[in-house]
Formats: C-alpha cells, structure tokens, sequence
C-alpha cells in the first residue's frame, strides 16, 4: 500500500473530508489536484483551511495542512483544473481516483478518462442536504455515463453555490469516498461498485443503496450480453469511445 | 444577534439551505453545546461544528485529555466565533448534546452526562453494529430514549463508524439551527451504511 497513490481531483467539501480520512486511515501517496484559492465562504465546510488561507491556492493550504498534521504522508499537488489535455497522464499513474469535484462537465472527464485507463473511481456529489457516491471499476460495473448518459446542461443543475451545501452531509460523502480508496488499496471488496448510495439529511438522515446495471450501448464495456441474447452481443461489440 | 457582513459570506453556503437561513446561522452562533467521545471519534464532528459556527462547545473525553488538547487549539483556530472549552464541568444548561459512543470508556461519559446536565435536546450515537442515532429534540422525554441508545457494553465497531459520526453531526446541525419546525424524536438504526428510520411520538 506505501507505493500506490489516489488522486483526489477537488478540494472542496468533498476533497477537504475525503483526504483527512485518507490520512488517518494511513494512505501514504496522495496527489491533490484544484485550480481554486481558498475564499471565505468555503471555510463552514471546508475545515481543514483557516481565515489566514484565504487566497492561497487550495493545494498549497492542503499540503501546509499535511505538512503540520501527517508529514509522514507524500503529497504531490497541482494548483491546475483537470482537464482533457492533462487528465490523461496524470490519472494513468494513480491507482485510485476519488471525483470531489462540484461540476457535471469534471465527472464526465474523469469518468471517461478512468474508464479509458481502466483506473477504479468513487463519483461523489452533494448539494443542499443531499448526497450521491458511488464506485465505478471499468468494464466491470456500472460508470456515470450508464446512469446519465450525457453531461446535463449548466441550468439544469444546481451547485452548492446556489442551492447551499451543510458540512457534515459533504463530509460524511467524503468519508464514504475515502474508505472506498482504502477498501480499493486493500484490495478489499468495495462497498458501492455497481451501487449508488444516496444520503437524505432532509429528515431524519435516510441512507439507500441501490443496485445500478451497466446500460447497453454505453461504450465503458460493463454491459455483458446475456449469451443467447445475439441482438445484445452485436450491441456490446458496437465501437462505444 | 445580528450576522455581521463577514458572518453572512463566511456561512453563505448554510445559510442559503432552505429551512436554515440567516436565523438558523444566529441559533448555531448562539448555541452552547457538549461533545463527548473518545478523541479519534470526535475530532472530525468537532470540525465540522466549529466550522458550523456553534458559538460554544464544551468538549469531553474519556479518561487523560492531554492528547487532546493540541486539537482543541486547532480546531479552535478554524472559526474564531466558536469557542472550545475541554472537560467542561460547569451544570449550566445547555442546547444539545452530541455523545458519540465508540468505547466503553465513552459509554461510561455519556452516562454521566444523561444523568448529571441540564440538557434541552440530545443526539446519541453508537459506533458499534449495530450502528445507532438517537435524536431527541428539546422537548422530549428524553431519559427512555436516550436509554434505548445506551445498550450496555460497546462491541465491534461498525465499518461505518467514521460515516455515523458524522451523520449524527448532522443531525445536532439541524437541531441546532432549527432545521425543522417541529422535529420528531427519531431512531436511526443503521444496517452497514443503510438506514431506517424509526420516528416516536
């Protein structure tokens, strides 16, 4: 386990919870990767940064934070957005990806850029009380784009910046994201591989698992043809990306 | 209590949660709350509450604080409208408790507590399997429900635990700021990571 690295693309309410578990739980390489500062308004959630942060690059409070906290973890950091032109290599060298990202746009890339370098990754999303993860392992379960198909339009998707955010909701997603990176590191059995956990906080805190199926036609390669179904083997052998 | 500019962006995203609000914020900044739990336990929620803005939470652990207290100073340095006090022994009363029970020794604390502070609204949780919250808005007769949380002897710890802890965070958050109009005394009974929800009347 010292020698195998998780990527965690987005320090925010997701990222911040996801690397402290990741450090007490004793991962050892840990790359960071956000273009953002810290802004006073992350600071109710984000409970790792303090009111002298603000303006410094997320990466580099993180770090200063490992730094002072767990100097024993190795902590690469890239103050850049994960984008197409960079996704590639730097998801190839990791052996888990963690998607604490807040934009629809970012999961897609790091689903498809996982599912071409065939690397493990726990989507995770929270918005107002409500949060979704779940665990994608390539060409074996279900990815993003078998339950969404396509990236949904900026206004058909609210973001903590519209419709709020509670920090320990985004925290305990981030829990559940980092134990999944352990679990993968382990080589333990992972909690939501083909499931999506979804946590109402709304009321008294309702948490579900469900089973979520690879969908035929997607190109990630999940979907396996039953073998007397021919129409859906042709469909599995169609070029997806 | 008015929030001043700098409060209003800094809980921005909270205070814009339906049912939370600008007065939601002003009841967490108003609030005097305790946490107990063994340290592993309670530094996250302890973040997340002082994060918050809860304007005062007293703190308690099992047996030595002294680890404990290089934590309090860093939690402390995240929001300076939060303040924590370690093994806080005053009577005076209080809006909630937060017991998080991971061990026998923080069974032991928790008793204390149910039996021996002036307490208005409690959420108790325990990190053994089966996971458990018990919600108890002010109001309640708190005792037997509180008692139906506090089987006796911790066993294993729930691979969930860090996952409770921070749920039964949440759960004091909304008390706290009032999240519901008239929140209902709760069980949440965890199976793993999954819930049901038991409400009393």
């Amino acid at each position: 386990m010292a020698t195998q690295r998780i990527l965690i693309v987005g320090l925010g309410g997701l990222g911040v919870p996801a690397l402290w578990a990741l450090a007490r739980a004793g991962a050892q390489r840990l790359t960071l990767i956000d273009p953002d500062p810290v802004e006073l308004s992350n600071l109710a959630r984000q409970v790792i940064y303090r009111s002298r942060d603000t303006g410094t690059p997320k990466v580099e409070a993180a770090a200063r934070w490992f730094a002072e906290r767990f100097p024993e973890v190795n902590v690469e950091r890239h103050p850049i957005a994960l984008e197409a032109s960079n996704a590639a290599p730097l998801v190839a060298v990791h052996d888990f990806v963690i998607d604490a990202t807040d934009s629809p746009a970012a999961k897609f890339l790091i689903n498809d850029t996982c599912i071409a370098a065939r690397t493990p990754f726990v989507y995770g999303g929270v918005v107002g009380m409500t949060g979704q993860a779940m665990t994608v392992i390539p060409g074996e379960t279900a990815c993003i784009r078998c339950v969404f198909e396509t990236p949904p339009d900026d206004n058909e998707t609210q973001s903590c910046r519209e419709a709020g955010i509670v920090g320990p909701v985004a925290g305990a997603i981030g829990e559940l994201q980092a134990a999944e990176a352990m679990r993968a590191l382990r080589a333990q059995t992972l909690l939501l591989s083909g499931k999506i956990l979804t946590y109402d906080a709304s009321d008294p805190a309702r948490v579900r698992i469900a089973a979520v199926s690879p969908r035929p036609g997607c190109g990630c390669g999940a979907w396996k043809p039953q073998s007397s179904d021919a129409r859906g083997r042709r469909e599995s052998q169609s070029p997806g990306k | 209590m008015t929030l001043t500019d700098a409060q209003i962006e800094r809980y921005s995203r909270q205070i814009i949660v339906p049912r939370v609000g600008g007065r939601g914020q002003e009841r967490l900044l108003a609030a005097r709350m305790l946490l107990a739990g063994d340290a592993r336990d309670i530094e996250a929620p302890l973040a997340y509450l002082v994060g918050a803005g809860v304007g005062a939470i007293g703190v308690r652990l099992p047996g030595d604080q002294d680890g404990f207290t290089e934590k309090i100073a860093a939690a402390c340095e995240l929001n300076a409208d939060a303040s924590v006090t370690v093994a806080d022994e005053s009577k005076d009363r209080v809006d909630l408790a937060l017991l998080i029970v991971g061990s026998d020794a923080a069974l032991k604390v928790a008793d204390e507590f149910v039996s021996d502070r002036d307490v208005r609204a409690w959420v108790v949780a325990r990190l053994d399997t089966p996971g458990i919250i018990a919600v108890i808005p002010a109001g309640s007769p708190s005792p037997p429900a509180v008692d139906a949380s506090m089987r006796p002897g911790v066993g294993n710890r729930s691979e969930a635990a860090d996952f409770i802890a921070m749920l039964a965070t949440a759960e004091a958050f909304k008390l706290i700021a009032g999240y519901a109009e008239n929140p209902s005394r709760a069980t949440i009974e965890f199976d793993g990571y999954q819930t049901r929800v038991r409400l009393h009347p």
